[in-house]
């Protein structure tokens, strides 16, 4: 049984090795703050808390997903979200020090064609199994690319596939895709075009 | 050349039905789902509707009338 968990790791923290999985969710250097908010409204809101889970349940059987934070930063390292208020605080944080450090040296860990495309705002959830493997390239990594999904709800469903397939699929440790995620990605860059068309007439309008 | 009307209610209809599958957050883009497979379809069925008139000779022509 495997459980996709999440966790708010300092820079001066090591990654723990001892789970069954460690990924990271990797924001390119300046991303907005606003978009960093945003995932991790859905980071907090979707994955279970690897703190509550490691009472019940040995390590291995976690699917950990790291959010890294700067050192000295007040963003706890687990902890149980019971409100929509205190997710906001807690994500109004961990975006304003999220430690884009440590993001690249996970990204200097994926082999060339695996990482970020250049000017593409992010995140990118990586993931190596089992965690021991964390930041190798020659072993199997699962990746998920959220640059194209946008708006919380999207977000929110794009970080169920995630969870889905870190859970339900293991064995499948590579990059696919499913109905799920054409479907978020088809309908934000739907919603994208639909705003820059809206705003285009509205330009026209206005210079008559 | 008159678009066939079932070409556009079909390009409606499959819009709709893709509005509800995409669930689009911003009405922009739900419009713009309808108007792009409406118009798509409507293109189709206009561009199918002149291959069909061009393959079918005219009316009374082997009669050399």
């Amino acid at each position: 049984m495997a459980i996709a968990t999440r966790i708010f790791l300092a820079g001066n923290e090591p990654i723990p090795g001892q789970f069954g999985a460690i990924a990271v969710v990797i924001f390119p250097n300046g991303s907005d703050p606003a978009r960093l908010q945003q995932v991790c409204r859905a980071f907090v809101a979707v994955l279970d808390d690897s703190g509550e889970v490691s009472e019940r349940l040995p390590d291995a059987a976690q699917m950990v997903t790291i959010w890294p934070v700067k050192n000295g930063s007040a963003v706890p390292r687990s902890g149980v979200v019971s409100s929509a208020a205190e997710a906001d605080r807690l994500c109004t944080a961990a975006a304003a020090n999220y430690d884009y450090l440590r993001a690249q040296q996970a990204m200097a860990g994926l082999p060339s064609a695996e990482r970020l495309a250049p000017a593409t705002r992010g995140p990118l959830l990586a993931a190596w199994a089992p965690g021991a493997d964390f930041g190798r390239q020659h072993v199997s990594i699962l990746r998920y690319d959220l640059s194209g999904i946008a708006g919380q709800q999207r977000l929110i469903g794009a970080m169920q596939v995630w969870k889905d397939k870190i859970e339900r699929q293991p064995e499948l440790w590579q990059s696919g895709w499913n109905t799920t995620k054409v479907r978020l990605w088809l309908s934000t860059q739907v919603d994208e075009l639909g705003a820059q068309i809206g705003a285009a007439m509205k330009l026209v309008n206005d210079s008559f | 050349m008159k678009p066939p009307v079932w070409a556009s209610t079909a390009g409606f209809l499959i819009g709709l039905v893709l509005v509800w599958w995409l669930r689009p957050e911003t009405t922009e883009g739900a419009a713009l789902v309808i108007i792009v497979c409406t118009a798509l379809l409507t293109l189709g069925g206009i561009i199918v509707q002149s291959v069909r008139g061009r393959k079918a000779p005219p009316a009374g022509a082997e009669d050399g009338k």
